[in-house]
C-alpha cells in the first residue's frame, strides 16, 4: 500500500515537472529586446515604440534592454545570455559598431530605426535598418541642391556622432561634383567670410538652430538644408523665428500618418516626427521576424520578399535597408511642408 | 482511527493550511504594497498639483519669481500670447519664442501641459505650463519630481507616457519601462525575481512603478508562518495525546480485534496493548504461535531433506568416481596406493566437516589433513576410528571431524565410504591371489603348464634367432597311484614337492621348470645340447633318489633343433618317448 502511494506521488511529481518543463521550453514565446539608451533624449522614438507595442498582439514578449552612457555592450551581453535573439534598436551608428561582434557570435538580429551609415549596416550580417542609408540621403541632398541650382555650398558638420557626420558629408561632396563645396566643423563657423548659396547642416536640431542663428546674424537669411538628424519637431518649432524656411530631410511622409497615431502622440503632448514613425515601424518588423521565428540566415531573404504595413504605409526592404523615398520638408510655423521627394519605388 | 493514517493526514492538512496562509499573507503584503504605492502616487500627484497651484498663483501675481523659487521650481518663464518671453529665471532663462512650440500648442488645446521626463545637470525635470488667470499669458515652470525616503528592498519609479522612468528614491536612476506599461497590466506580477506593480496616474500618461524582490518577501512570510504552524502542530499533538488517553482506553478490545481481523492479509499475531487482554485474543495468539512453530519445524525438515538430498547426490557422484578409480587399479593403470590417496582426497573434499583421513593396511600408511602418522592411533572427541576386515587382512581407518558441524548423517555416510573402500581392497586381494594361482602350481611352487608353454615358446624363438640350442627334459613319477595307495596322499604330495625342489636347486636361473601333469614335470634348459641335458638329468635324478621312500622316475629328452623345430613337435616327441616306457631307475 505504502509502496503504491510512493510510486503514485513520484509519478505525479514527474508528470508535473515534465509538464512545467514542456510548457516552459516548448511553449516559450519568442522574445524581442528593446535596445535603447536611457541617457539620450529619444522621447519621440520611445513614443513610437510604445504605440507599436500597444497595438501588437501578445504572442511575442518584449523586454527592455536599458543602457546608459554608451555602455551598450554590457546590456546586450546580458540580454543575449538570457536568450534574447531579436532586437529592435534606437541607437547611433557608433553604438552599433561596438556590438557587431556580439550579434555575430550569438546570431542575433538587430533592426535599427535610425542607423543610416551603410558601412555599419553592410559590414554586419545581422544588422538591418528601417531608414534609407546615408549614401542615398547624400544623393538626395545633392539632387535637391542641383534642383535648386545652388552653385556654392557649405557643409557644416557636428563634432559628435563622427561616423555618421563624416560619412554623410563626404558622400555629399562626392555627389556634388562641379559645384563649389566646402566642409567645416561646427566649431569653425566663425571663420566663414562669404555667404554660400546654401548651407547643409549635418548635426542635431539644437545645434542646427544655434548655427543658423549665428549665420543669420552675420549674413542674413540663407537657405539651410538639414540632414535627418536635425529633424526634431519640438526644437525647431520652439525656435521657429530662426528655423522658419529651413529644409530638413525626413524618411517618412508625415502627411500619410494616421490620425489615431497622431492623437495618441498628442495624448502625451508630442508631435508626430519622422524618428517616432521609424521607431514604430522597426518594432513592427522585429515583431514579425520574432513571431515567425525566422533564423538569422533567412532574415535577409525574408525581409527582401515581404511587404510590411507600418505607420508610414506599406514598405519593403531592398538589401539591408528600407527602400523608401527621401522627403524634403520646409519648416513653417505650426507644421512642416513637403516640398520635394527623391527616389523610392512608387 | 489509526495513528499511522492520522499523522500523515494531519500533516497534509497542515501543509494545505500553510499554503493557504502563505497565499493569504502574500495577498495581504501585496495589498500593503499597493496601498503604499497608492500613497506614493497620491503624494506625487499632490506634488504635481502643488506646482500647478503655484502656476495659478502666478495668474494673480505674474512677476512673483521669488515665490516660484520657494516652491522648488527650477526654472520659470512667463510668455505672452505671441510666444515671447516676458520674464524668466533658472533653467528656463532664455529668450526663445514659444509660439510654435509643443508647450504653446498643447496649452492652447488642453489648457495646461505636462512634458515628458527629461534631464538637465543630472537632475530629472518635468515642464508644466498653464494659462494665467487673466488669460493673456502663459506660465511655464520646470521642476524636479519629489524625492522619497529609501524603502527597504524596494524601488519606486516615476514613469512618463513613453515608458521612460526615473527612480524617486536614492540617486536618480533612469530606466525604460515601455515594454511593461504597453501591456496595461494593472495588478502585481513577478518578473525576473521582482514583484512589479504599475499604478497609473491622472497626468498625461504618467505612472508609478514599484519594484520589490520576490524572495525576501516570501522568506519573511514563511518565517512567520512556520512559527505559527509549529505552534499549531504542537497543539495538535498535545490534543491528540490527551484525546487518546481519555477515549482510547475505553475502546472495546474485541472491536479493535475485529478491525484487525478485517484487514488481515496474512496469519499473524495480534499485538496486545495494555488493558486489552481477552481470552479470545489469547486463544488466537496461541493458535498463531502453534502454527508458527509447526511452520518452523516443517521448514527445518524441508531444509534438512534438501541438504540430505544434496549430500546423497554428492556421495553417489563420489561412489561413481571411486568405482572408476578402482577399475583403473584392477586394470593395472594405477597402483593401489595412489588410488587410495585420491579416494581419501575426494573424501576430504566431500564435506567441510571432515578435517582429516588416514588408513593403515599391511605396511601401507596413508594420511591426509589433520591425521598423521603420529596421531594415527590417538583418539579424540571428534575422531572416528574403525578397523575393518578385508578378505585376508585387516585395515584401520581414522577420520577426524569438525566437532561443531559434524552430524550423525555425515558419520554414517563416511562409514559407508570406508566400507566401500574396504570391499574394494578385498576384491583387490582376491584378484591378486587368483593371479598367482594361474602362474604357479600351488603344491610345488613351480610354474603352471600354461605359463611354461608361453615362456618355452619365447625361448625357442630366441634360440632360432640367435642360432642357439634348447633342450627339454620330461619327468614322470612311475606308478604314482600305487605310491599313494602304499604311503598315503600326504607323502605323495611331499614326494612331488621334493622332486620340484630337486629340479629348482639343480637348474640355472635361466632354466624354466613346471608341473606338466599330475605327476609329470618339464624342464626347459636354454643354450644346452642333448648330451649336456643328459648330464643335467643325472644331477637331478641323484637328488630325487635321496627321498626317504623308493621312487622310480620315467624321463625323456628332446632338443631343438635336432628333434624338432617348435615346442609342439618337441612335446609330441617327448610324450611318445614316455609312453614307450623308456625308463630310468635309480
Amino acid at each position: 500500500m505504502r509502496k503504491k502511494l510512493v510510486i503514485l506521488v513520484i509519478t505525479i511529481a514527474v508528470i508535473t515537472a515534465g509538464s512545467i518543463l514542456f510548457f516552459k521550453v516548448f511553449n516559450k514565446k519568442p522574445v524581442v529586446g528593446i535596445l535603447i539608451s536611457t541617457t539620450e533624449s529619444y522621447s519621440g522614438e520611445r513614443a513610437g515604440v510604445l504605440l507599436a507595442l500597444k497595438q501588437l498582439p501578445n504572442n511575442v514578449e518584449f523586454v527592455n534592454v536599458n543602457y546608459a552612457d554608451g555602455n551598450i555592450r554590457k546590456a546586450l551581453e546580458h540580454a543575449i545570455k538570457m536568450g534574447v535573439r531579436y532586437f529592435v534598436g534606437l541607437d547611433t551608428s557608433s553604438d552599433v559598431e561596438k556590438i557587431e561582434d556580439l550579434l555575430s557570435k550569438s546570431h542575433s538580429i538587430l533592426i535599427e530605426s535610425q542607423v543610416t551609415n551603410p558601412q555599419v549596416v553592410n559590414d554586419s550580417k545581422y544588422v538591418y535598418t528601417i531608414s534609407p542609408t546615408d549614401d542615398i540621403q547624400a544623393r538626395a541632398i545633392a539632387a535637391y541642391i542641383r534642383y535648386k541650382g545652388y552653385r556654392t555650398i557649405l557643409i557644416v558638420k557636428s563634432a559628435s556622432n563622427a561616423k555618421y557626420v563624416n560619412y554623410l558629408s563626404n558622400e555629399i561632396v562626392k555627389d556634388l561634383k562641379g559645384i563649389e563645396t566646402k566642409t567645416l566643423s561646427i566649431s569653425d563657423i566663425s571663420s566663414i567670410n562669404k555667404a554660400p548659396n546654401a548651407l547643409v547642416l549635418i548635426m542635431s536640431a539644437q545645434e542646427s538652430v544655434n548655427v543658423m542663428q549665428k549665420i543669420e546674424s552675420k549674413f542674413g537669411k540663407i537657405p539651410f538644408i538639414g540632414s535627418d538628424w536635425s529633424f526634431r519637431g519640438d526644437v525647431l518649432m520652439r525656435n521657429i523665428k530662426i528655423s522658419e524656411g529651413m529644409i530638413t530631410v525626413g524618411f517618412v511622409n508625415l502627411h500619410a500618418v494616421s490620425s489615431a497615431f497622431e492623437n495618441e502622440m498628442a495624448d502625451i503632448n508630442l508631435q508626430v516626427t519622422s524618428p517616432a514613425i521609424l521607431a514604430h515601424d522597426a518594432v513592427i518588423v522585429t515583431y514579425d521576424l520574432a513571431k515567425n521565428r525566422i533564423p538569422s540566415d533567412r532574415v535577409y531573404k525574408y525581409l527582401g520578399s515581404h511587404i510590411f504595413l507600418g505607420e508610414r504605409g506599406n514598405f519593403s526592404f531592398k538589401a539591408k535597408s528600407v527602400n523608401s523615398p527621401i522627403y524634403f520638408y520646409e519648416v513653417l510655423p505650426l507644421n512642416f511642408k513637403l516640398v520635394w521627394t527623391f527616389g523610392g519605388e512608387k | 482511527m489509526k495513528p499511522k493514517i492520522t499523522i500523515p493526514l494531519v500533516l497534509f492538512t497542515l501543509f494545505l493550511l500553510m499554503c493557504g496562509e502563505v497565499y493569504l499573507n502574500y495577498e495581504y503584503r501585496l495589498k500593503d504594497l499597493n496601498s503604499y504605492q497608492n500613497s506614493i502616487a497620491d503624494h506625487v500627484s499632490d506634488n504635481f498639483e502643488s506646482f500647478f497651484n503655484t502656476l495659478s498663483m502666478f495668474r494673480l501675481t505674474p512677476y512673483a519669481s521669488s515665490l516660484a523659487k520657494e516652491a522648488g521650481i527650477k526654472g520659470f518663464a512667463l510668455i505672452d500670447l505671441r510666444g515671447d518671453v516676458i520674464s524668466s529665471f533658472g533653467t528656463l532663462n532664455s529668450k526663445a519664442n514659444y509660439r510654435y512650440s509643443n508647450i504653446y500648442k498643447f496649452v492652447s488645446l488642453k489648457g495646461n501641459y505636462i512634458s515628458l521626463l527629461h534631464e538637465k545637470d543630472d537632475l530629472p525635470l518635468i515642464t508644466i505650463a498653464s494659462k494665467t488667470g487673466n488669460g493673456k499669458h502663459m506660465a511655464i515652470a520646470e521642476f524636479s519630481p519629489i524625492r522619497l525616503n529609501k524603502l527597504k528592498n524596494s524601488d519606486v519609479f516615476l514613469v512618463d507616457g513613453t515608458g521612460l522612468g526615473v527612480s524617486l528614491t536614492g540617486t536618480p536612476v533612469w530606466k525604460d519601462f515601455s515594454a511593461l506599461i504597453a501591456h496595461k497590466i494593472l495588478h502585481p506580477f513577478v518578473e525576473d525575481g521582482m514583484i512589479v506593480n504599475v499604478k497609473k496616474m491622472n497626468f498625461d500618461g504618467y505612472s508609478i512603478i514599484l519594484e520589490k524582490p520576490f524572495s525576501p518577501l516570501l522568506l519573511s512570510i514563511l518565517k512567520v508562518q512556520l512559527i505559527y504552524l509549529f505552534v499549531l502542530f504542537a497543539f495538535f499533538l498535545i490534543s491528540y495525546g490527551l484525546f487518546y488517553r481519555v477515549y482510547g482506553k475505553n475502546i472495546n478490545p474485541l472491536v479493535k480485534f475485529a478491525e484487525f481481523l478485517k484487514e488481515l492479509d496474512t496469519f499473524k499475531r495480534y499485538e496486545v496493548v495494555e488493558n486489552e487482554n481477552n481470552p479470545a485474543i489469547d486463544k488466537y495468539n496461541a493458535l498463531v504461535d502453534e502454527v508458527e512453530k509447526r511452520s518452523r519445524e516443517y521448514s527445518d525438515l524441508v531444509e534438512d531433506l534438501s541438504e540430505t538430498n544434496s549430500e546423497l547426490t554428492n556421495i553417489s557422484h563420489l561412489l561413481v568416481e571411486f568405482s572408476i578409480l578402482f577399475n583403473d587399479v584392477k586394470a593395472k593403470r594405477k597402483d593401489l596406493e595412489s588410488a587410495l590417496k585420491i579416494a581419501f582426497r575426494r573424501m576430504l573434499d566431500f564435506s567441510r566437516s571432515i578435517n582429516g583421513v588416514g588408513m593403515k593396511y599391511r605396511d601401507l600408511m596413508i594420511h591426509l589433513g589433520t591425521v598423521n602418522e603420529f596421531n594415527f592411533d590417538r583418539v579424540f572427541d571428534s575422531t572416528m576410528s574403525i578397523e575393518l576386515k578385508t578378505d585376508s587382512e585387516k585395515v584401520k581407518f581414522v577420520v577426524n571431524f569438525d566437532k561443531l558441524t559434524v552430524n550423525d548423517r555425515l558419520r554414517e555416510m563416511v562409514k559407508m565410504l570406508l566400507y566401500y573402500i574396504t570391499s574394494f581392497i578385498s576384491m583387490y586381494e582376491l584378484s591378486e591371489k587368483s593371479s598367482l594361482s594361474r602362474r604357479y602350481d600351488p603344491l610345488t611352487g613351480l610354474l603352471t603348464r600354461q605359463e611354461f608353454e608361453e615362456l618355452a615358446i619365447r625361448e625357442i624363438a630366441r634360440a632360432k634367432r640367435e642360432n642357439d640350442f634348447v633342450s627339454l627334459i620330461m619327468m614322470d613319477v612311475k606308478d604314482m597311484k600305487e605310491f599313494n595307495d602304499k604311503y598315503g596322499h600326504f607323502n605323495g604330495d611331499v614326494l612331488l614337492k621334493f622332486i620340484a625342489k630337486a629340479i629348482t636347486t639343480s637348474s640355472r636361473i635361466t632354466d624354466i621348470a613346471c608341473r606338466y601333469g599330475e605327476d609329470e614335470f618339464l624342464l626347459c634348459l636354454t643354450g644346452m645340447r642333448k648330451p649336456d641335458a643328459e648330464i643335467k638329468w643325472k644331477t637331478i635324478t641323484s637328488k630325487i633318489m635321496t627321498f626317504k621312500y623308493d621312487v622310480r622316475i620315467k624321463y625323456a629328452i628332446a632338443s631343438y633343433p635336432s628333434d624338432g623345430e617348435n615346442l609342439e613337435s618337441l612335446l609330441v616327441q617327448l610324450d611318445k618317448a614316455i609312453k614307450d616306457y623308456r625308463s630310468s631307475n635309480s
